[in-house]
């Protein structure tokens, strides 16, 4: 009985201390009303924010490369892995995995972002830090908007804006079914949060060169971007002009500081890139497709157009930093996509790479470009042609200043910006803006005279300006989740 | 406590009952031959009181003058109820046991005899499971239960398999059914660290009175394994058992393209100059990759066993090594186990016992189906026949050469990749006689294993040049503890039989993994972390922890065998729920009427028996991740190495257990001793399904655990086994069994009709539907005026546009309703033949492989079906093959009937007679075998293998089939 006894009262005794046995926490995880309590933990979430933007379907590799490869600059080729296929031959659907894949870290770079800005009021710490944490939340969210306006809505330029279905603005967490403001709505939101980003950040002068993490530069680089895709030309100029002239940035020089900014992803040029490392680079590889050189010969299933490699006049120091004529897996050799080298911090072998490199989001040529653009559209044309030989003088050997007007002007400002920009994902969204559309010319190579690409419906593949698909598919998995969005026509 | 309380007046009152004792003996014989029979054991009735027969079969046993009644009992004979009377001695002989009523049945928490059972529950011998030439005991099941369905979803060696009891009762939590080894749960899917022949059979829990004592764990259903014993007074039988054998590759549909046809192909295409001076050249080449990357693969194994037992302490040991070779390149399982059980009577009170296992397995290149170009069986169908493996000289062909990829071979050479398991499985246990009918028992259990996978690319390797070679280690540990405490009463009284337990049971459950590697090595010698001169790019670790706590109680009464009762109960609460919504009930209660027993059918003579039995009860399921419920926090990620922490998991406090109510009705009746036949009909509702909800993309998380929905399988089983012929030395009989389930989907949430189980799947989880019902855009040919595809719109009518809103249901499924086995056995003699056939009916799957063999010119650059010569070129082609214009989709032409029957194993054996083994005077028993696994397979998939638990196959490690020959030897 005894014994029974004992019995009893263990099982009693396991009865009252269950509650504590069944308590289990995750060990790398916190919860998350305990997740951002201090200065502290805000910069790591804030780094959360960042990390959103270097995924390998955001500025990691695929929503860079996608702007290319779904315009005129590349052309697929015989045996490709099919890889970033469907994009590639616009036959993509609202089930398409990067499109859906992209959408979605757009949101979540929002939902962090603002989880940290609805945060930081109870967070007590130094006022500039705070601020500057704040701005560089609500700057990234507003990147973030821009970047769905510009992908799931139509331009700006070419709508009703006022109309026309932009995308769900997000400014909070919540599980929630959220409708499409207008494009209008989401343009006033992405301006308004990047104007008050620029206020709250604090300049740190030549340090925030080259940063990785959002600088007021960066923000006012990103206002002059977004008036420049709204034809606010006069806000683009000033806005851009905030940028020329600041002291501690300006354009590379010489082809060594050109080449210097695309294999180590550093100079004076560069305003913002998205950080990696050895740790991470892994996979985050915009040049894969257009290059790869993992296995040895390059394995590009991606090549530069005819008339892209024809833009470039041969005193032209970008011709040889942008293009590497190489041998090919494929048994042919041809001029290849080389802006991604492969930064030597993440590989040992330079010729043995997956052409890995920090995305530069801004770069100060590109304020020259908007610069010129947009007074060139307001009729200055003499400060449009000032910036386009500014840019031209430190891109070309022996350069002429060139004394254009009127659209030939234009013409030469928009073409300087396909040579300039080329595959650091432009093509496609300056295409949409301008009302463009697009014929692919196939590739012959010049030596042995085959067609290095397959399929009519691919290699000479013509797009109108007015194609549904110039508006990505709002995705399946967001229509079948919530039933306040509006599915975009034509899927 | 109310009901231990009871139990405590009744031992009370039983106590004052005893006065005096009676010593009874006799000797216990085998009624056929007279030979005396040791190990029998005898028990008072209504008591623990216990004996076992000595060597010459004499027994000795001290009674309390109360108890009227002597058990006899021996595996496979008839138990023997001997009323005492005045006797004392008493001699009995005993017969085999004809009817399967008297068999002892594992059930949980304990045994019971079949015949009294009330839940449904199937069982499978030893002999179904011993020297079967596969790795994993769970892949030796298929067919053998009705109502389970067994699927393989590889033949590399140790590949487990996906086992579905009665349908699939959870859209998002797990399918698997609970394992218990010896009362403690272990982790599904590794199995093939442990040693099948070890175990003695296999229970398989069904309905609600059978499960519900699981309560949470029960909604899958629950596999009882119990391993060997020995025997008290047993002489030790040691037994040596080897075999050999060959694996070859089972079925191959797949015609691929000469390189003939493949360079003509090509220059139709377009795609290759029909100039190039290398044509000829690459013409003659031919090169058959299957015949390059799979082998032929030998099987080895040995084993030494030796069980047998003494009067207070029964033993069984075992050593094994096992090795099986995998037909594709250098892929290998290796294991090497042991086991020890013991069971000792410390005193007429107490025993205590340890069963315990310790297996190591190591599994050489375990790829698995996928498209990546490391899967050999993908790559086998990729590269061109027109490209060699080897050059002229010898040396290994590279991409320079024509291959897609770096050489399959050579990486496989230069680089290594092994999965190291050590698993430990085993309990102690106590059981201590508190009364005559009153015991408890206290069981300490452990499930553990370690894991390690070893990866290493030669620095010289195309998978490893880039980093200058690399080390990769991977650690994991599982580590699960179960306490199990069971106070159980037994007692009759007069015809009236009570049998009750109660118990309390904890389960607390460890994960600790870290991954790390390391680049540049200084040659091709080291191949450790300690080599390498630079940190690599992975590195990762954590814990993750839960925990489980339940009280349980089972009481279940008879009239006279004829009326039977039984009640469950029982109350778990989880660590991966939230404090309010943590505990949850469990419960069933069932019944049974022996009606042989009655007296209206005791002069029936054809009828042998005839049972009806029913129950109804619910179980539960908490097959998820850990943590669900919490609103999360990762610190899992990182920017410019520097911290960083983002939402993890959006949290649901009110998530809670996924509930099943099962009903089953059974007939279970027997013809003139031959025939004998149960059928059963079930119901398995399930509610508040744990379910991954998709959310909105723009909340920042895809989706979030919630309670939704409802899903129903209804179904019917039959079970025969007919002893078609039964001489003295000549015997035929059949055992089969059929089942068909029928799946719905009845509810899902927010009112929606149809979710996909994942973005952009073509089977959908729909209302009024089956799990995994297929829906996709239909294909119906080519369009013979310009060789266009034919599709069906959303109305049925044809179109030459593949558009996602024309995609219809097809009523079909990748899980399959129908599906059973049947054995023949014969035997006369000592020569036994017996074959065993395995099927499943109904079951679609996406030939994902054609996807990509079949492109109509998409990959035409790698290898393709010879099919696609018959593509449409001009008007007027008759041709189910479009014209080749690089367009590929997902519809139905790749949507195929993977049913199939399969010849499972058939087995030859001769046991030479007992005289010639002692004459012999080295052995005790001699047996010699040949066996066949997998030796024919009927099918109409067009894949490697119709065998594969998924709804998209894609390179798939084949099947393979195995001839084997072994002998067993008892010394």
């Amino acid at each position: 009985m005894k014994k029974l006894s004992i019995i009893l009262v263990v099982m009693l005794f396991m009865v009252s201390a269950c509650e504590d046995f069944l308590v289990k926490n995750p060990y790398d995880e916190v919860a998350t009303e305990l997740a951002i309590q201090n200065l502290e933990d805000a910069k790591v979430a804030l780094n959360g924010v960042y990390s959103g933007f270097k995924s390998a379907s955001y500025y990691g590799r695929n929503f860079v490369a996608y702007a290319d490869v779904q315009a005129d600059v590349v052309q697929s080729v015989i045996g490709y892995s099919n890889q970033l296929g469907e994009i590639y031959k616009w036959s993509y659907l609202s089930d398409n995995g990067g499109i859906t894949n992209a959408w979605d870290l757009m949101y979540t770079v929002i939902v962090r972002a603002s989880n940290v800005i609805d945060a930081l009021p109870n967070i007590e710490g130094d006022a500039a830090e705070l601020a500057q944490i704040e701005g560089e939340a609500r700057l990234a969210r507003a990147i973030a908007h821009f970047d769905l306006v510009k992908a799931f809505a139509k331009a700006y330029t070419q709508s009703n804006p006022g109309v026309d279905l932009g995308v769900p603005i997000v400014e909070t967490f919540a599980i929630a079914e959220p409708e499409r403001n207008t494009i209008q709505e989401v343009y006033d939101f992405i301006l308004a949060e990047a104007a008050t980003a620029a206020n709250l950040m604090t300049d740190n002068g030549a340090d925030d060169v080259a940063s990785v993490f959002l600088t007021p530069v960066t923000a006012e680089a990103f206002m002059a971007r977004v008036n420049l895709y709204m034809g606010n030309w006069s806000d683009a100029v000033d806005h851009a002009t905030n940028v020329i002239d600041n002291a501690n940035y300006g354009l590379a020089t010489d082809s060594a500081g050109y080449a210097d900014m695309f294999l180590n992803d550093v100079g004076p040029e560069v305003i913002f890139r998205v950080g990696l490392t050895k740790a991470d680079y892994n996979g985050r590889f915009i040049g894969y497709n257009y290059y790869n050189s993992s296995q040895g010969l390059p394995n590009s299933d991606y090549i530069p157009s005819q008339w892209i490699l024809d833009a470039f006049t041969a005193n032209d120091i970008r011709r040889d930093i942008v293009f590497k004529f190489s041998d090919t897996k494929f048994g042919w050799d041809w001029d290849l996509v080389w802006k991604y080298p492969g930064n030597p911090l993440f590989y040992d072998d330079p010729a043995v790479t997956t052409n890995a490199n920090m995305y530069k989001m801004f770069r100060v040529s590109e304020m020259y470009l908007i610069r010129a653009e947009a007074n060139a559209e307001l009729g200055n044309d003499a400060l449009a042609a000032q910036d386009y030989n500014d840019l031209r003088s430190n891109r070309i050997e022996g350069y002429i200043t060139e004394d254009l007007t009127g659209q030939a002007l234009k013409d030469a400002i928009w073409e300087e910006r396909q040579r300039e920009l080329c595959f650091e994902g432009h093509r496609l969204w300056d295409l949409k803006r301008k009302g463009l559309g697009f014929t692919r010319v196939p590739v012959v190579h010049p030596v042995e005279g085959t067609i290095t690409n397959p399929g009519p419906s691919q290699s000479e593949l013509s797009v109108t300006a007015d194609d549904l698909r110039w508006q990505w598919p709002i995705p399946d998995e967001e229509l079948k989740a919530n039933e306040n969005i509006t599915p975009n026509p034509g899927y | 406590m109310k009901r231990l309380l009871f139990f405590l007046t009744i031992c009370m009152v039983s106590l004052g009952l005893y006065a005096q004792n009676l010593t009874i003996s006799g000797v216990v014989t085998q009624a056929e031959d007279d030979t005396p029979l040791p190990g029998v054991s005898i028990v008072a009735v209504g008591t623990t009181i216990g004996a076992i027969t000595d060597f010459e079969g004499n027994y000795s046993i001290t009674v309390p003058e109360s108890v009227s009644t002597l058990r006899f009992t021996f595996v496979g004979l008839r138990p023997e109820e001997i009323a005492i009377g005045s006797q004392t001695t008493i001699n009995v002989a005993m017969v085999p046991s004809t009817e399967a009523l008297d068999e002892v049945i594992v059930v949980g928490y304990g045994t019971k005899r079949r015949g009294s059972i009330t839940g449904s529950i199937g069982t499978v011998k030893s002999e179904k499971i011993e020297q079967i030439p596969v790795g994993s005991f769970d892949a030796m099941l298929q067919g053998q239960v009705a109502g389970m369905q067994v699927i393989t979803n590889s033949g590399a060696p140790g590949a487990n398999a996906t086992v579905r009891i009665r349908g699939v009762s959870s859209l998002n939590a797990g399918t698997q059914p609970l394992y218990v080894m010896d009362g403690v749960q272990i982790t599904s899917g590794d199995f093939s660290a442990l040693n099948p022949n070890d175990i003695e059979n296999i229970s398989v829990l069904k309905d609600a009175s059978a499960t519900s004592i699981y309560g949470s764990k029960g909604a899958n259903g629950v596999i009882i394994i119990t391993t060997k014993r020995g025997r008290n007074n047993q002489q030790t039988e040691i037994l040596f058992r080897t075999m050999f054998g060959q694996s070859v590759i089972s079925t191959d549909q797949f015609e691929m393209m000469n390189s003939n046809q493949k360079i003509d192909y090509e220059i139709d295409l377009g795609i290759r100059d029909p100039n190039n001076p290398e044509n000829d050249a690459l013409r003659q080449v031919n090169t058959n990759w299957r015949d390059e990357l799979f082998q032929n693969a030998p099987l080895s194994s040995y084993e030494l066993s030796a069980r047998g037992g003494n009067e207070k302490t029964a033993f069984y040991i075992s050593g094994g090594y096992y090795y099986q070779d995998g037909i594709q390149y250098r892929s290998d399982l290796r294991r090497y186990s042991a086991r020890i059980n013991i069971d000792h009577t410390a005193s007429d009170k107490l025993k205590l016992g340890v069963h315990l296992t310790g297996g190591y397995e190591e599994l050489q290149n375990p790829v698995l189906a996928s498209n990546n170009i490391y899967n050999l069986t993908f790559r086998a169908y990729l590269e061109n026949p027109y490209v060699k493996p080897y050059r002229d000289d010898g040396s290994y062909t590279t991409p320079a050469d024509g291959l897609k990829w770096a050489n399959p071979i050579q990486q496989l050479d230069l680089n290594d990749e092994l999965d190291g398991r050590l698993k430990v499985v085993g309990n102690v246990y106590a059981e201590y006689d508190i009364l005559p009918f009153l015991k408890f028992r206290s069981t300490l259990g452990a499930d553990f294993s370690d894991y390690v996978n070893y990866g290493y690319l030669h620095p010289e390797s195309a998978w490893g040049s880039s980093n200058n070679g690399e080390v990769y280690r991977q650690f994991s540990r599982n580590f699960r503890l179960t306490n199990t405490n069971l106070l159980t009463f037994d007692k009759s009284f007069g015809s009236h039989n009570v049998n009750a337990y109660v118990g309390q049971e904890s389960i607390s459950f460890n994960n600790e993994f870290f991954e790390t590697e390391g680049f540049s090595l200084p040659n091709n010698v080291i191949k450790v972390l300690n080599g390498t001169a630079q940190v690599g790019d992975d590195w990762q670790g954590n814990i993750t922890e839960y925990s489980v706590l339940s009280f349980f109680g089972n009481a279940s009464y008879n009239y006279d065998r004829k009326y039977f009762i039984d009640a469950s109960y029982r109350r778990d609460g989880s660590s991966r729920f939230g404090p309010d919504n943590r505990w949850a009930n469990f419960w069933s209660v069932g019944a049974q009427w022996d009606m042989k027993r009655e007296g209206f059918l005791a002069n029936v003579d054809f009828l042998s028996q005839m049972k009806i039995r029913g129950s109804v009860g619910t179980t539960g399921n908490y097959n998820i991740g850990n943590y669900n419920h919490l609103q999360l926090y990762s610190f899992s990620g990182a920017y410019y190495d520097l911290n960083a922490s983002f939402p993890s998991e959006p949290g649901n406090t009110g998530l809670t257990w996924e509930k099943v109510r099962l009903s089953s009705v059974a007939l279970d009746f027997q013809l003139i001793n031959r025939l004998g036949l149960i059928v059963e009909i079930y119901e398995k509702l399930t509610t508040d399904m744990l379910s991954d909800v998709p959310f909105s993309l723009t909340t920042g998380f895809n989706s979030g655990w919630d309670n939704i929905g409802k899903m129903r399988n209804r179904g019917i089983e039959l079970t025969a086994n007919f002893d078609i012929l039964r001489t003295s030395d000549f015997v035929i009989n059949l055992d089969a069994n059929v089942a068909y389930n029928q799946n719905e989907i009845i509810e899902l949430y927010d009112g929606k009709e149809e979710v996909p189980p994942s973005a952009g799947s073509d089977w959908i989880h729909a209302v009024g539907r089956p799990y995994g019902s297929w829906k996709m855009v239909e294909y119906v040919g080519v369009n013979a005026a310009n060789g266009e595809r034919i599709y069906l719109d959303v109305d049925g009518n044809p179109t030459n546009q593949f558009l996602v809103s024309n995609t219809r249901y097809v009523d079909k499924s990748w899980v399959a309703p129908w599906q059973g086995g049947f054995t023949i056995n014969a035997s006369w003699k000592g020569l036994s033949a017996s074959a065993f056939f395995t099927w499943v009916q109904g079951k679609y799957m996406v030939n994902n492989t054609r996807y990509f063999m079949e492109s109509n010119g998409q990959f035409a650059a790698y290898g393709q079906s010879v099919k696609m010569l018959n593509a449409w070129k001009q008007p007027g082609d008759i041709t189910d093959v479009p014209k080749a214009d690089f367009a590929n989709y997902f519809d139905t032409r790749l949507l195929e009937d993977a049913s199939f029957m399969r010849l499972k194993n058939l087995t030859i054996s001769y046991t030479i007679p007992q005289k010639w083994a002692e004459a012999s005077r080295v052995f005790k028993s001699f047996r010699v075998y040949a066996q066949g696994q997998n030796l024919f397979t009927w099918t109409k998939y067009l894949g490697f293998d119709p065998e594969y638990d998924a709804a998209y196959e894609l390179g798939q490690y084949p099947h393979v089939k195995t001839i084997s020959f072994g002998i067993d030897a008892g010394f």
